[in-house]
């Protein structure tokens, strides 16, 4: 009994914390978007703003032009931007306000370039090919939220003041290869459940190495610090495009509540399934004394939740990001990074699991989540974790 | 510098690749590890490997890319440890384990 | 177990004294391979190794084809370089700039229509007037200082150079008469393959690291020739005069360690220096033996477009940045030309799997901080299917940096711009000989993880947003700070 209040208690305390930083980060005030408009319309000395439209004066009292903003979600949360349209219709400028994208997205994309090239082109004439313009390959969704926020403040603009309805292009939902992946390895998850021993250890066994090469090597997508922080901090993606995230995040919330382990961890984590596969080629691993695991699990603990503090505070999930999977599945990742991975990797010769047990976020938030299940459980029927 | 550009080098090299291969044969007899000639491949390819990594890390060094050196030797460093470990149970094939190893040898 | 293999009728005392007689005649004639190889080698001409070939690493021979990488694909067109070339047409724009801040007429027709066609490029000439030009004023005055020794040493290397072509094709390609008024006859060559070989060893001798020699194709002649080539009117078509049929590509690579310490400690006089002399040398050697000959030098001094020929002659594949990539240098070669009627047997081009590499590589276009190099796939210019820059971006963001001016980066950046050791050599084989396009994936995936360069936007100067960055650090001799006390 005074053990669940304990945990009670720890659960109040990390939760309300990082709520805190949360609600810190949000309170924020909104970005004065008359300054990024004044940099478009350099002449502008006034602003008169109307369904979210503004128009830019000069000390004449001339109109010199109008300016939206339009905010979209990237990677790591809502970007947003301002475009100004000439009172000939043709862009005065773009103008990035807020963005939430990695450093390694920004130092590869060519945005400058392409706010640029935007200037003068008539409103109704820009290209929204991002592939092209922007140039970042396998950053679809950062790359289009830019795309899509130009796009968002244009029409707007062309509402406004040129009364032409400029529609929004229709965006399907994007249900790929990955996605259907994920579901195969989802049920394959949870039929495993169902069966014991040597079966659902080969189901196990296919299921990663499926994860592995999908959301591994093929697609990069495991689930990050960053795309939880991000859900947390309320930036929620288009699940248009970004649908696979949810469906990662979903199984790993749901089965961890109602089972206690959770079969992303099990049975779709790429980043487990080649820890696994290196742990094979050396065959038996040493057993670490639990003292010294739960010592590192404490360690690990503080490390995500000052990771997921900083995250909340700032309002940038993507820069809390420690994980070196994009190091392992694309090779991309800080000097840092490559050593993690090939610390965890080596180690993983040897122990079981070292990711898991010394570095993952999410173990630290699937323990989370397994102690508010014991928590609100009867005591009866709670099953201790190790 | 000159003598890593010298046949001299070479020459010294191959006689501690020798030297590594008589010890290694010795190390199997006294295991009683039987050997074959895919072992041998096997450790060839290994040395190449660990070879590769040792000299990519000097040259990059030496070329002023410090950052490829750590990456790069990170990179195939962590090959090479898992080649080492599958050289090390493909050598074991057929080899007496370690409580049996008395009886064989006799 | 035993050593002896008694089994097959061989036994061990045999097979040692077998052994030991073909050790003994093995290597005995490996050390006579030896003492000949080491006659020979090039290397042991200490000052003149490449002039006895020592640049020349890579058999072309084995990725030879009948056709260039580049695709013929409609009616071409030789280029109008007045406006086309981008120094020539920035040139133009100077002369009426002030007539245009005015808001007067522009004189120049060709300009107008060409401005006419591409607004965009109007503006990007006007920025740099306007915009970059001023910045770089004050950039220079609080940083440039930084860049002493650089300067200097480009200097240096640009301060000897040959005269430029002096007077048009029929006047100035032809040996001139001797003291006793004799002009030299046409010698009397015995086979265009023999020649081919004279002519390559005797532009190695005069320094080139490379050499190719290819048929003039007309197309890659400017319609209209340059300032300052000997014409009477630069805006005359330029006739292609029949003795410019075939064209000798030599070039040198600027020196390794500056280049990868651009833009701001780079330079391309060096190699721009030794090519020019050493085209300059070639052509008299040519006009001695009574064939005419003429020079295409930089910078600037040419009457057709050099890297396509090079192209042609068997150096190299053009790349996305439309840079020539070369198996030896990578693109860090700086070519000149030298046409002639002297009979030679023609290089094949080749093909050691660049336009594969470039669709799926990209670094110079994600490293340019300019944006001057496409993301997308090529283009038709002129007839021909081939990757095209955006000069115009190119050269202002070239036109911003402090040092001795230009950028280079893409050059510095391609991986096939590496210093020829064992490993990038191991590289190069790999791409060059695999079809399957794997070893493409992995050698750019690494190259990007090992070999990171600063953020674009931060090659600029200060005032245009950026921190003076440099792809690599310079070497230790351009380190001005090192040497002189700086203010």
């Amino acid at each position: 009994m005074r053990n669940r209040r304990r945990t009670l208690l720890r659960i109040l305390i990390v939760v309300e914390a990082l709520a805190l930083a949360l609600a810190f980060g949000r309170t924020r005030a909104a970005p004065d978007l008359t300054v990024p408009i004044g940099e478009i319309f350099s002449e502008a000395t006034s602003f008169a703003e109307e369904h979210g439209v503004f128009r830019a004066y000069d000390g004449d009292g001339r109109l010199l032009g109008w300016a939206a903003s339009g905010s979209e979600s990237g990677y790591g949360g809502p970007m947003l931007l301002v475009a100004g349209i000439d009172t000939l219709g043709r862009v005065a400028g773009v103008k990035l306000v807020e963005q939430r994208e990695t450093p390694i997205f920004w130092r590869m994309a060519r945005a400058p370039e392409y706010f640029k090239a935007l200037v003068d082109t008539p409103y109704d004439e820009i290209d929204y090919d991002y592939g092209e313009v922007i140039g970042v390959t396998g950053a679809t969704i950062s790359s289009g939220a830019i795309v899509a926020s130009i796009r968002e403040s244009v029409a707007q603009v062309a509402g406004e003041a040129f009364d032409v309805n400029l529609p929004l292009p229709a965006r399907p939902f994007e249900f790929g290869l990955l996605e259907i992946a994920i579901l195969i390895l989802l049920i394959a998850g949870v039929t495993a459940q169902k069966v014991t021993g040597p079966t659902r250890q080969r189901i196990r066994w296919a299921s990663q190495v499926a994860g592995l090469i999908v959301i591994g090597f093929w697609k990069d997508s495991p689930i990050t610090l960053a795309k939880l922080a991000a859900l947390m901090s309320g930036f929620f993606p288009d699940p248009r495009n970004s649908l696979a995230i949810y469906l990662l995040i979903a199984g790993f919330v749901v089965t961890s509540i109602a089972w206690g382990r959770n079969i992303y961890c099990l049975y779709a984590c790429p980043f487990g399934a080649a820890q696994r596969c290196v742990g094979l080629i050396a065959g038996k691993g040493l057993k670490l004394p639990p003292w010294s695991v739960r010592l590192m699990g404490h360690v690990r603990n503080l490390i995500v939740f000052a990771a997921i503090f900083m995250a909340f505070l700032t309002l940038q999930p993507a820069l809390s990001s420690y994980e070196p999977f994009a190091a392992l599945f694309s090779l991309h990742g800080s000097t840092l990074q490559w050593l993690l991975l090939f610390i965890v990797l080596v180690a993983s010769l040897a122990i079981r699991e070292p990711w898991c047990n010394f570095f993952c976020p999410m173990r630290s938030v699937e323990i989370l989540l397994q102690d508010i299940r014991r928590v609100f459980r009867k005591p009866s029927q709670a099953k201790s974790h190790d | 510098m000159q003598i890593f550009n010298s046949g001299f080098f070479w020459f010294a090299e191959g006689i501690l690749f020798c030297v590594m291969v008589l010890g290694m044969r010795a190390v199997a007899r006294d295991r009683s590890i039987p050997l074959t000639w895919w072992k041998w491949l096997a450790f060839g390819v290994w040395v190449l490997l660990a070879g590769f990594t040792v000299a990519f890390v000097g040259t990059s060094v030496g070329e002023g890319e410090p950052t490829a050196a750590v990456r790069g030797g990170l990179m195939f460093g962590f090959v090479a440890i898992v080649a080492a470990v599958v050289l090390w149970r493909v050598w074991m094939i057929g080899a007496p384990s370690r409580t049996t190893e008395k009886v064989a040898e006799s | 177990m035993s050593d002896s293999d008694g089994g097959n009728g061989l036994d061990r005392r045999e097979f040692l004294k077998i052994s030991g007689v073909a050790s003994a005649v093995v290597g005995g004639t490996g050390l006579g391979l030896f003492g000949y190889a080491a006659g020979k080698d090039p290397q042991t001409y200490l000052g003149w190794q490449n002039e006895e070939g020592a640049s020349e690493i890579v058999d072309h021979g084995k990725y030879e084809v009948d056709k260039p990488t580049y695709e013929k694909v409609g009616p071409t067109s030789r280029p109008d370089a007045r406006v086309e070339n981008i120094f020539s047409r920035r040139g133009r724009f100077m002369r009426q700039y002030r007539r245009m801040q005015t808001g007067a007429e522009m004189e120049d027709e060709v300009l107008a229509a060409y401005y006419e066609d591409h607004p965009e490029d109007l503006e990007l000439d006007r920025l740099m007037m306007e915009e970059i030009y001023p910045k770089l004023r004050a950039d220079m005055e609080k940083y440039g200082e930084q860049y002493l020794l650089a300067v200097a040493w480009s200097d240096a290397m640009f301060a000897v150079g040959p005269d430029r072509v002096d007077g048009p094709p029929d006047v100035a390609d032809f040996p001139r008469p001797d003291r006793m008024g004799r002009v030299p006859e046409k010698a009397r060559m015995k086979d265009p393959a023999r020649t081919s070989e004279l002519i390559k060893k005797v532009a190695h001798e005069c320094g080139s690291t490379l050499v190719g020699i290819a048929r003039l194709n007309p197309d890659w002649v400017y319609k209209h020739p340059l300032q300052g080539r000997g014409f009477e009117n630069p805006d005359d078509e330029l006739a292609i005069p029949e003795h410019w049929e075939f064209a000798v590509v030599v070039g040198t690579p600027m020196s390794w360690d500056p280049m990868y310490a651009n833009p701001n400690y780079g330079t391309s006089s060096d190699a721009y220096a030794r090519s020019r002399v050493i085209a300059t040398r070639v052509a008299a050697f040519i006009k001695a033996l009574g064939y005419p000959a003429r020079t295409h030098i930089p910078g600037n001094s040419y009457d057709l477009m050099v890297p396509p020929i090079a192209i042609d002659a068997g150096m190299g594949e053009q790349g996305r940045h439309g840079v020539m990539i070369t198996p030896e240098l990578g693109c860090n070669i700086r070519p000149a030309v030298i046409t002639t009627s002297l009979p030679m047997q023609t290089d094949k081009p080749i093909d050691f799997g660049v336009q594969d590499f470039c669709r799926y590589c990209k670094v110079c276009a994600e490293n340019c901080p300019s944006g001057a190099i496409p993301f997308g796939d090529k283009e038709e210019v002129r007839g021909y299917r081939r990757y095209k820059i955006d000069t115009s971006k190119c050269v202002n963001f070239w036109n911003s940096n402090l040092g001795s001016m230009g950028c280079r980066i893409c050059i510095a950046v391609c991986p096939y711009t590496r210093k020829a050791n064992w490993l990038h050599k191991l590289a190069l084989k790999l791409s060059a000989n695999d079809p399957t396009g794997v070893s493409e994936r992995a050698l750019t995936g690494m190259h990007k993880a090992l070999y990171e360069g600063p953020d674009p936007q931060d090659y600029y100067i200060p005032s245009l947003g950026g921190k003076n960055a440099s792809y690599r650090k310079p070497p230790w001799w351009l380190r001005t700070e090192d040497f002189i006390d700086l203010g």
